[in-house]
């Protein structure tokens, strides 16, 4: 009986000081730290709602933003290896990639039925601190297409 | 030998728990698909609940195919339907510690970090890992208390089936506390917490899935009766071979279960006359000598054999030495 009392006070604390979920890779304490958030952008252009993201993710961490644009490929390496805090991206509904990632809510949709594509905010999977942070985000900045 | 009368109250209360139980991971099953998103844990706890039909619908089926009368088609009648729901749910407890296993393993090799985001729920953005938490502990109580409500029922009808409707239960509580010790590791960080833990209670099942899959193979294929929990040799079996040795001395006794049901085949007497009542007989107590269900004579001796020796006195204290088939 003590033990389970126990285990429901762990979780009531842990729930009524917000102390989950945390990253095992630790990408907000890192961004927290340098104050930079590291974007890889998978085309030339940015949709305003990718931008509004961007902007209010900064603001919220006191960070700035280091943009870098290339393929969509080798920026999803990088957020792998950690050399990418996110990838902005236009991709299709049905992506591959959507395993490899963990895509954010839609800030823009292109397109209908089989031929839509939607842009969003891609983060490296499990740092679920940051993706939750990047998702509530999203939705405020977006919250016709999520 | 009249046909036996099997407790029907206990029988009757063991259906409506089996109903009961369908009827309450229906719920579970809907609750998890609801929230489990994109966890590999949620979808394994969500197949293992799936799995976890199979148990009390084989023991429905056959409850009800039990009750038929014998045909032309099947003139022996159906009491095997039991022993066939018992291999068929053994199969599920087995499969159902394997998949755990190979995903927990899977897990680690791949050192995969699992991904639980957030969702929009009455105008607050909620991590879903707290949805999984309230779903996994949703998904404990009614194995718990079914499963607990099984176990004398079990013991009672000594129902193997049901038995193994018991332990899938506890299988599914396990699973659903490691659930619970997964999600919070993951909420902590701790991306190998849930495997490890998974992992961890798979033996455990696996080793309750293997011995009733022993148990009832060797149903299937004529085994002298197996023991409710493991694939041992009853003691009751024990007890009533001692018996009928002594009552019928020189004679080869052979026993067989089919579901609760033990069937005798004494060689090398004649038919006693009278024949004697099935109480007599049995010597674990009236309450359960319904179980005795045939007593056959056939004055053609039999060769004593290797079986023979599985009950004589020398053998019990050395029990794996001389098993037969070996």
């Amino acid at each position: 009986m003590k033990k389970r009392v126990a285990v429901l006070s762990l979780l009531l604390s842990l729930a009524g000081c917000d102390a989950l979920p945390r990253d095992p890779g630790g990408t907000l304490d890192r961004v927290r730290q340098s104050h930079t958030i590291r974007v890889g952008l998978a085309d030339d252009a940015m949709p305003q709602q990718a931008r509004a993201l961007l902007a209010a993710l900064a603001q919220q961490e006191g960070a700035r933003i280091e943009l870098r644009r290339g393929s969509l490929e080798p920026l999803i390496v990088d957020l792998d290896a950690d050399r990418l805090d996110l990838v902005i991206a236009e991709v299709a509904k049905r992506t591959p990639w959507k395993k490899l990632v963990a895509p954010g809510p839609t800030l823009l949709v292109h397109g209908e039925g089989s031929e839509r594509t939607e842009w969003r905010a891609l983060m490296k999977n499990g740092e679920n601190r940051w993706i939750m942070q990047v998702e509530q985000t999203s939705r405020a900045v977006a919250p016709e297409a999520s | 030998m009249s046909a036996p009368r099997q407790p029907d109250e206990a029988m009757n209360r063991a259906m409506r728990l089996c109903w009961w139980q369908i009827g309450w991971f229906v719920t579970v099953v809907a609750v998890m698909g609801v929230v489990m998103g994109q966890s590999q844990t949620m979808k394994t706890a969500w197949i293992e609940d799936m799995l976890g039909f199979v148990p009390p619908i084989a023991f429905l089926v056959a409850a009800r195919m039990e009750r038929r009368p014998r045909s032309a088609r099947f003139p022996f009648g159906f009491a095997r339907a039991n022993g066939l729901g018992f291999f068929v749910s053994a199969v599920a407890l087995t499969a159902v510690g394997a998949l755990l296993l190979v995903n927990a393993l899977m897990t680690l090799a791949m050192a995969e970090h699992a991904t639980v985001g957030s969702m929009r729920l009455f105008g607050h953005d909620v991590w879903l890992g707290w949805l999984m938490l309230a779903a996994q502990g949703y998904a404990l109580i009614p194995p718990l208390v079914i499963g607990t409500k099984l176990l004398p029922l079990a013991r009672t009808l000594n129902d193997k089936l049901l038995h193994t409707n018991a332990m899938m239960n506890k299988a599914n509580w396990l699973t659903g506390a490691a659930g619970i010790a997964g999600v919070v590791g993951l909420g902590l960080g701790w991306w190998w917490a849930d495997a490890v833990a998974a992992g961890l209670i798979s033996i455990d099942i696996i080793n309750d899935g293997w011995k009733a899959l022993r148990s009832s193979a060797a149903e299937l294929i004529d085994g002298a009766p197996r023991a409710l929990d493991k694939p041992e040799v009853s003691p009751d079996a024990r007890t009533l071979h001692a018996t009928l040795d002594g009552r019928f001395p020189g004679a080869t006794i052979l026993m067989r279960e089919t579901g609760r049901l033990i069937h005798v085949e004494i060689h090398g007497v004649d038919a006693p006359d009278p024949v004697p009542a099935r109480e007599e007989l049995w010597p674990c107590g009236g309450d359960s000598a319904w179980r005795l269900a045939q007593v056959t004579f056939t004055d053609r001796p039999l060769e004593r054999d290797r079986y023979q020796e599985l009950f004589s006195p020398g053998e019990r204290q050395a029990p794996r030495q001389h098993r037969p088939g070996r």
